[in-house]
Parts: structure tokens; C-alpha cells; sequence
């Protein structure tokens, strides 16, 4: 089942990858809509049947390093990967509107090979499947950025990530010999093993938590479609997918553990507070976004790869999609699908609701105030502030999200109103209006400090040593040391000869003396 | 002997005889440009399908050379030759094939294609007779024989701009290639029976301690010599950037694989004492000029000493993976190699077509790529394929080298991955240099796309490369 979808992703990919006309867009993208809502039934029937499945096969044959491709999928991988259609869906529906993109039947291929690799990241039982995934989809991510200074950000940041990735993998098959994740699960890990700390920088540096989200600010350059696949599709829901696969592994070592958490925190905080004070919309919503994975890290880091967990996450990751749409632009259709997306996300609290949320509660408080604070800030900024942003929908949008937050709150009496009490302060005191004075601050609006720092500490020794060593070693030392010392001696060596081979007598009884001096030698020196 | 065996001497002997006809060839404006590549691709073409045909003949779990065939030499004192071929050889054959195929267009904008092109084939009749060689002797000669054409192909074809450089050329790999000699005087020496003294016997000579030492010494110089390992890298650094050539920077860049591959040919997994502890040296020196090359680099503008810099971390890469103690990498080293030549080929090529137009119209070099959609597809598709994102061979096997190099020291692979990471970085950067269209002003001049053809033949490649991805032994036909 999991391999036709797969197939079928990826026919649909190449055969519309090559398509670059312009006519036919919209019908085109429709076409792409219903193929994915085909593809949605078809896993959902899978899904209700509650069937395992398991199909693979053998990449490699090598008898020292044998790779499997295995489509395993349960009811867990039908749910996630039935999460990422709806998603796909959602993104080709607003993609009829969007009027900026050109080549919308192009991104329908990138979007169908996305899919079809994260089916393939998601199925994946070893290192090296979830490796190749990681690495394809950024290589789509790159096709699909096509904004020059965004896709150099992206390609650097996505290098270091895979190259973390990559050498944590060869780290673990040295140690271990396998790549099956469970079984290196398993063994037991030594806790100066660095290779799970290169996968949670991976990770964290592909869904741009702090201070990795430098590479995710110029991609507000992108049309919507694009952008929505990148941010929902893409390299950030592929880190956190490559965590949670590594988790087994991962969650031996509470070391590491604990400093993980610390930058997820540190992440959902910095979100917050740039939310309030960064003017651009494109902006702030790459910080809400940059708030939602540090929640989902958190969850995942507290609590635990539990179905409840991934129901929630799920749930408020549509919500992501439609608050990432809704906001951008006054489209009637928007409006309905956000509706569309929030009451699917409160059906699945429904769910969620009956299960005690008593161990989730601290971290819900947290991600709730970080979101009402953020999403407080954005309703200033639509109704009461000067902004050019006056969209109804988006107030309604807003709105809305802030009732299905507090409906998520609702099992938690106790806060309820502790919560809403400080929404509506916030509301009512405006304490917006600080922050707001910030817009005017060029130094605030074109922060790059943690790029700037990260280059600093990452590339700067290198091209300082670089250039002190080619300075001294290859210039002083071996160009004007060795090499010289080379050719003066050359030139010694030129001049004694050739005063040696002059038409004088000396000369002479000198060459007669040498010959006369090897006879000897060859005659009695060898007896 | 069977007839794979007489493959190997043809291997050696065709494109030598392509060298003749080239070097006979009419010397009418006209007709010698197209004459003389005709009949190089012709020879190259001739030795992939015999490659091919020995491919299929190979029995790639067998350990060390097979269809090892002798020729008496000299009677007085009796010296053998042999050959012999595996699948490390074959790869690394049949990926010195593509490279000199992919660059041999250039040929056509050469002053002097005729000397270019014979020349070419020459040297890689001389690169042939290495890889097959399976003696002390034959090893030597090709070592040796190969600088000949090297030497005037920098000096005639080049376009080298200093003299100086040649010389440092000419000084390093003398030097090497004396002491290699030596060696084999010593070794021959040493000798007492008159059989065929094989690379891989060398090891296992029972020679007294201190000889021992410097025979040992001796042969690492000689080879490292090739190597761009520190102090040696100062020759090929210059000529690398000096040289505007694809085929000659090409060819040239060869060289320090022959240094590498003549350290796996010689140092089998049971070296003697003294030799181990030279490797320990020679590791640390090894890995040292690796982050300092890559640090450079990073540093250089000049697009071709950051290739250059690219292929020496890969190149002491696959050294030092091919120094580790065991047998079990050798295979995922050549199927590197062979994917690693053929990306550095085509992105000298492509950079080479960018420089000429750059010279052509006068062009500063940021967003030169930004009006040439096809030049702008390939560099990118092959500078993602180099910096090891999952588009070739590499990928995997670069992979298995890395786990094995970090499980036997860790330190060590630690030091590889910063300098393959800066190295990759250097070539992003480039990269994006090119494609930085903030000062294209709309109207201005472009240089010309690549042709149509040129296109679609690198994008076979291309492919070929994205299936080796997958498997390479599919792709040879093995």
C-alpha cells in the first residue's frame, strides 16, 4: 500500500516536473488537489482497515554494509503521513488563489516529491534511509527557493545540517556495525558518544530553533506557495521527523537531553518576544512558526513519543497552516479553509480531551502564553494599530484561534481562567503599544545577531587561520624560505661548475686529480 | 594465457597507438581539430569497452590482482614485468576514461589542440601502465614515464603564466621519482631469486631494521611526493591555479592519485614495524594539510585553487582510508573515486567555459551565471553532487570510509569532516558568487549559454552519476 503511494508520488512528480507553461495553471493545480485528495482517501481507508504492513527491499548487498529501503507503516505512520496529505491538500487549495506564483504546476512536483520522501523518512527502520530522505528533501527544498539570497542562506544552514547528520550516522555504524535503529536502541551508548549531540544539532539547525532560524528569514521573500511548502513540507518538519525517528536513541542520554530542552525553551521565548517586536508580517509568522517546532521538541522532549502527543501536534500543526495562510491576504476562500482546518483540529481535541493532561500541563501553559502573547500582538496589529494589515479575515482567523486554545485549555480548569484573565489584560492595557514603538528601529528590524554570531564562531576562525597560514607557510615559508633557498643553491651549485668547466690549467690537473683519485679508489679503496 | 589477459597489454597499447595517429595526423587548420579529437575519442571509447569487457570478468570478491600476466624483460640481469587488474584499478581506470572524454571538447579552443590531445592520449597510455603494473619495475617506469607528457603539457599547453612554476613541477616530482628509484635498486637488491618482484610482496621482505627504515621512508616520500600532503603541496597548488586547461588541469590533478594509489599497491595490511610507525606520522601530517588546503580554500578566490583544494581533502581522504588496517573499504574507495573524477571534470569544464567567456566580454564574475539557465542548472547540480548531498556514488560511499575512519580513530575523522565541510563550503560559496545576479543590471552583457549539446551530454552524466547513486556495479556492468 505504503510503496504504491509512494510510487505514485513520485510518477506524479516527474510527470510534472518538466511542465513549465503558463497556461492551464489553475486547472492544472486543481488536477494536483484531486490527486492528493484521491491519495488522502486511499491511506485513510488503509488507516481504518488497521492493517500493518511492511514492504522492503535490499539497496545494498554488500556483506560489510548492507542497506534495507523499508516501508513499514501501522497505525501511527498512516495518522502521520495522513497528517502531511491533508496538509498537501490544504496548500494546493490556497494555491489556486495565489496570484505571485507562475509556475504553480511546478510546485505541485516539488510538493509530490516531498511527500513521497517524507513517506519515506516516516516509514524509514534505519539510519540510512532517514538519512537519504533528510538529504533528498533539501535538495528539493533548494529547487524550490527561488529567491538567490534565500536559497544561499538555505543551502549553507542545510549543509551543516546534513553534514551533522551524515557524520553522526557514520558515527553510530562505526560504533555499532548496524543502522537499524532499534537495535542501536538498544546497545548500550556511551554518554560521550557525540553523535547524538550532532543529531539534535541537525535537527535543530533544519527546523530553525534558536539561534539556527537565520536561514529562514530571507525565504519571506517567497510567494505563499512556496513558502508554505518549504515551512510545512520541507526541511523544518523533516528536522523534527529525524528527531523523533532518532528518539529511541536519543532518549538514553538525559545529559544531552536536558541541554536539547534548554535551546527548545529558549526557542519558543525568543519566538514570543520577536513576534512583538518585528514589524514584517512574513516575519513574525516565521517566528510563530519557529514557536510551534520548539513546542513540538518540547512535547516530544518531556513527554515522550506518545500517539496523544502526535494527535496534538498534529492538530496544531494544520492550525499552523492556517494561521501562516489566513493571514496573508483578504481571501474569502482562505477564510473557509482556516475554518475548515481549525474545526478538523477541534475534533481531533475532542479526542485528546478525554486522556488525562495532567503531566502536559506545565508545557501547555508555557505554549499557550507564548502564542497568546504572539497572537494578542498580531490582533493589535490588524485592528487597532495604523498597519496597512486591516483584514477581517485574518481578525476572524485570530479570533478563532485564540477560542480553540482556550478550548484546548478547557481540560485544564484550574488555568482556564488564570488564562483568559491574563488575555484579556493583555488586550485591554495594550501593552503592544511598547513594543509597536520598536517598528521604527532600524537596528531592532534588521537584527542578524545570532547569524552574525554564528558566523563569526563558525567561519571566522577558519578564514582567519586560513589566511595567517597562507601568509606564513605557503608564502614566507615555502615560497620565500625553502623554494629560494632551492634555487639559490641551484644557482651556487651552476656557478661552481661552471667556473669548474673553464679552459684554464688548474681546471685541468683538477679533473686529472679527480680521475686519478676514483681509479685508486675503484682499484684498492673496494678491496 | 587467456585473453583477458591480452586485454591488459591493449589497455596500454591503444591509446598509444591513438597518440601516433594524432601526432601523424594532417596539420591543415581545417581538418586537425576534428581529426586529431576524432581519433582520441575513438582510443578513449576503444579502452571503456574493453574496460567494460574486464569488468565483466572480474571476480569482485577475490582479494589482489587477477589475470596477472609476465613478460621477460632482460636476460642479464633477469628482470620480469607484470600486470594485472581488480576492481579498484578498473574503477579508477575507467574514471580517468570519462574525465579525459568529458574534457576533450576543450580541445577545440586549445592553440594547440594537435600536441594537446596527443599528448593527452600519451599520458594516459602512461596512466594505464600504472594502474595495471603489478611489479617493482613496471610500477616505476609509468611513475616515472608519466611525467614526460606531464611536463610538456603544463609547459606547451598550459598556459601557465610563470616558468617558475614548472620548475617546482619539475623539482618535486624528480626528486620523487629519484627515490623511488633508488628503492627499487635497493629492493632489487635485496632480491636474492630471480622471479618477478611483485608490489604486493614488497611488504613481506625480511630486510635488517635500519634498511628496513629508510627503504620504507623512502617509498613514502616517493609517493607522497604526488600527494599535496605538506611540504609537497606547494607544486601542484601553483600549477593547479595557474593552469586555464580543463584537460591539462585535469590530467595534472591526476597525478596525486597516483601517489595514493601507489601507497595501497604498496603497502598491503601486514606493513613491517618500521612502516607503521611512519604511517602514524604519516597520518598526522596527512589530516594536518588537509584543514590547512581547506582553510586556503576557503580564503582563495580563484575558483580553481578552491577545486583544487576540494580535491585534495578528497584525495588524502582516500588516502588515509586507504591506509586503514583493513581490506573492507578498498571497493567503497574506487566507487568514490570514480564518481568523485567525473563531478570534478565536468565542474572544470563548466568553469573553464565560464573563465574563457569571462575573458571573451570582460565580465566581472558575481551573477555570471544568472543569464545562462543551462551553465547555471549543471554547475549547481554538480556543486551539490560535490559537497556530498545524495546525487552520486559519493554519497554512500564516502559514508562507509567516514564510519570506518571515526571507529578507528576518532580524533582523526573529526579533523576529515571539518576539513571536508570548509572544503564544500568554499565550493557553495563559489557557488553563489556566480549566482549573485544583485549587480546584474537588466540590458547588460551575458555570456553565451552552454550549447545545446554540451548540455544534454554532461546531463547524461549527470544521470550516470544519479544511478551510480544507486549502484554503482549496475552502472559498470558488473
Amino acid at each position: 500500500m505504503m510503496i504504491n503511494v509512494f510510487l505514485s508520488l513520485l510518477c506524479a512528480g516527474i510527470c510534472s516536473v518538466f511542465y513549465r507553461g503558463i497556461r492551464f495553471q489553475k486547472s492544472l493545480t486543481c488536477l494536483g488537489g484531486g490527486i492528493f485528495l484521491m491519495l488522502l482517501l486511499d491511506v485513510y481507508h488503509s488507516f481504518l482497515s488497521g492493517t500493518n504492513e511492511r514492504y522492503g527491499f535490499q539497496w545494498l548487498s554488500s556483506r560489510y554494509y548492507p542497506v534495507n529501503i523499508e516501508f513499514f507503516a501501522n497505525a501511527e505512520i498512516y495518522e502521520t503521513f495522513l497528517l502531511f496529505l491533508f496538509s498537501a491538500l490544504l496548500m494546493m487549495i490556497y494555491m489556486i488563489w495565489d496570484k505571485y506564483e507562475r509556475q504553480k504546476f511546478y510546485v505541485f512536483a516539488l510538493i509530490c516529491f516531498n511527500l513521497a520522501l517524507l513517506l519515506m523518512l516516516i516509514c524509514g527502520q534505519n539510519t540510512i534511509q532517514v538519512l537519504i530522505s533528510a538529504c533528498f528533501i533539501d535538495i528539493f527544498g533548494f529547487c524550490l527557493i527561488n529567491n538567490i539570497p534565500a536559497r544561499r542562506q538555505y543551502i549553507f544552514y542545510t549543509l551543516l545540517a546534513d553534514m551533522a547528520l551524515y557524520v553522526a550516522c557514520a558515527m553510530l555504524w562505526g560504533s555499532f556495525r548496524t543502522n537499524i535503529i532499534s537495535e542501536i536502541a538498544d546497545r548500550e551508548i556511551d554518554s560521550n558518544n557525540y553523535a547524538l549531540w550532532l543529531i539534535a544539532i541537525a535537527t535543530f539547525i533544519k527546523s530553525g530553533l534558536v539561534p539556527f532560524q537565520g536561514y529562514l528569514m530571507p525565504t519571506d521573500a517567497l510567494s505563499i506557495s512556496r513558502r508554505n511548502v518549504l515551512y510545512f513540507l520541507s526541511t523544518p518538519v523533516v528536522g523534527f521527523l529525524v528527531f523523533w525517528k532518532m528518539y529511541p536513541i536519543l532518549k538514553a542520554h538525559f545529559i544531552w537531553f536536558d541541554s536539547f530542552s534548554y535551546i527548545a525553551s529558549a526557542s519558543l521565548f525568543i519566538g514570543a518576544g520577536s513576534i512583538l517586536v518585528i514589524k514584517k508580517l512574513e516575519i513574525k509568522k516565521i517566528y510563530m512558526n519557529m514557536i510551534f517546532y520548539s513546542f513540538a521538541y518540547m512535547m516530544l522532549l518531556f513527554y515522550g513519543d506518545t500517539a496523544l502527543n502526535f494527535k496534538i501536534l498534529g492538530s496544531l500543526f494544520i492550525l499552523q497552516i492556517a494561521v501562516h495562510n489566513g493571514l496573508e491576504e483578504t481571501k474569502k476562500k482562505y477564510g473557509l479553509v482556516c475554518l475548515l482546518s481549525i474545526m478538523q483540529m477541534c475534533a481531533v481535541i475532542m479526542v485528546c480531551g478525554k486522556v488525562d493532561h495532567t503531566l502536559l500541563q506545565p508545557l501547555y501553559l508555557l505554549y499557550l502564553s507564548a502564542m497568546i502573547l504572539g497572537i494578542g500582538g498580531l490582533i493589535y496589529e490588524i485592528s487597532l494599530s495604523e498597519n496597512e494589515i486591516n483584514n477581517k479575515w485574518s481578525l476572524l482567523l485570530s479570533v478563532m484561534i485564540v477560542i480553540s486554545i482556550i478550548y484546548i485549555s478547557r481540560n485544564i480548569p484550574e488555568n482556564f481562567y488564570t488564562v483568559l484573565a491574563l488575555y484579556i489584560i493583555l488586550i485591554a492595557i495594550k501593552p503592544y503599544r511598547l513594543f509597536t514603538r520598536l517598528y521604527d528601529s532600524d537596528r531592532v528590524q534588521t537584527f542578524q545577531g545570532f547569524s552574525g554570531l554564528l558566523y563569526y564562531i563558525g567561519a571566522g576562525p577558519f578564514l582567519f587561520l586560513g589566511r595567517i597560514l597562507w601568509l606564513t607557510v605557503d608564502f614566507l615559508i615555502i615560497e620565500r624560505t625553502l623554494l629560494n633557498s632551492l634555487a639559490r643553491g641551484n644557482e651556487i651549485l651552476s656557478r661552481i661548475f661552471k667556473w669548474l668547466h673553464q679552459p684554464r690549467l688548474r681546471n685541468v690537473i683538477l679533473f686529472i686529480m679527480l680521475g686519478g683519485a676514483i681509479m685508486a679508489y675503484s682499484i684498492w679503496g673496494t678491496k | 594465457m587467456n585473453i583477458s589477459q591480452h586485454f591488459l597489454i591493449m589497455l596500454i597499447i591503444a591509446p598509444f597507438l591513438g597518440f601516433l595517429f594524432a601526432l601523424t595526423a594532417q596539420s591543415t587548420e581545417k581538418t586537425m581539430r576534428h581529426n586529431v579529437i576524432s581519433v582520441a575519442e575513438f582510443a578513449i571509447i576503444t579502452n571503456i569497452i574493453l574496460l567494460w569487457r574486464q569488468m565483466t570478468e572480474l571476480d569482485l570478491n577475490q582479494k589482489g590482482l587477477q589475470f596477472l600476466t609476465q613478460y621477460q624483460w632482460t636476460d642479464g640481469p633477469v628482470i620480469n614485468v607484470a600486470f594485472g587488474i581488480d576492481i579498484f584499478s578498473l574503477m579508477i581506470a575507467l574514471s580517468i576514461h570519462l574525465v579525459l572524454l568529458v574534457s576533450l571538447p576543450f580541445a577545440k579552443n586549445s592553440e594547440h589542440p594537435k600536441m594537446l590531445v596527443s599528448l593527452s592520449l600519451l599520458m594516459l597510455s602512461m596512466l594505464m601502465g600504472f594502474l595495471l603494473a603489478a611489479d617493482i619495475f613496471s610500477f616505476y617506469i609509468f611513475f616515472t614515464a608519466m611525467l614526460i607528457p606531464a611536463f610538456i603539457l603544463v609547459g606547451m599547453t598550459g598556459e601557465v603564466r610563470k616558468s617558475r612554476w614548472i620548475f617546482r613541477f619539475f623539482i618535486y616530482n624528480f626528486i620523487g621519482s629519484v627515490i623511488l628509484f633508488i628503492v627499487i635498486c635497493a629492493l632489487s637488491n635485496y632480491s636474492k631469486s630471480t622471479e618477478t618482484i611483485l608490489l604486493s610482496n614488497v611488504a613481506g621482505f625480511r630486510l635488517p631494521r635500519v634498511r628496513e627504515y629508510w627503504i620504507w621512508g623512502g617509498i613514502f616520500i616517493a609517493l607522497l611526493s604526488r600527494v599535496p600532503i605538506w611540504p609537497f603541496h606547494y607544486w601542484i597548488a601553483s600549477i593547479s591555479g595557474a593552469v586555464q586547461n580543463p584537460i591539462v588541469f585535469m590530467l595534472i590533478n591526476l597525478l596525486p592519485l597516483t601517489g595514493v594509489y601507489g601507497l595501497v599497491r604498496f603497502c598491503p595490511k601486514a606493513v613491517p614495524e618500521s612502516a607503521s610507525y611512519l604511517l602514524t606520522g604519516l597520518e598526522v601530517i596527512a589530516v594536518i594539510s588537509m584543514l590547512f588546503i581547506a582553510m586556503i580554500g576557503l580564503i582563495n578566490k580563484d575558483n580553481r585553487y578552491k577545486l583544487f583544494s576540494f580535491m585534495t581533502v578528497y584525495c588524502i581522504m582516500f588516502l588515509l582510508g586507504a591506509l586503514l588496517p583493513t581490506n573492507r573499504i578498498l571497493l567503497n574507495i574506487g566507487y568514490s573515486i570514480f564518481a568523485f573524477l567525473i563531478i570534478i571534470a565536468v565542474l572544470e569544464v563548466l568553469a573553464a567555459h565560464i573563465y574563457y567567456e569571462q575573458q571573451r566580454l570582460d565580465l566581472n564574475t558575481y551573477g555570471i551565471l544568472c543569464q545562462a539557465p543551462r551553465l547555471s542548472f549543471l554547475y549547481s547540480f554538480f556543486t551539490l553532487a560535490a559537497v556530498g548531498f545524495p546525487l552520486s556514488a559519493l554519497f554512500i560511499n564516502n559514508f562507509v570510509i567516514l564510519s570506518y575512519l571515526f571507529s578507528y580513530n576518532f580524533n582523526l575523522g573529526l579533523l576529515i569532516t571539518i576539513s571536508m565541510i570548509v572544503s564544500s563550503a568554499s565550493l557553495l560559496k563559489e557557488l553563489y558568487v556566480l549566482k549573485d545576479n544583485r549587480y546584474i543590471q537588466p540590458g547588460s552583457v551575458c555570456i553565451a549559454d552552454i550549447s545545446k549539446k554540451l548540455f544534454w551530454g554532461l546531463g547524461i552524466i549527470g544521470i550516470l552519476l544519479m544511478i551510480s547513486f544507486y549502484n554503482p556495479v549496475l552502472v559498470l556492468g558488473g
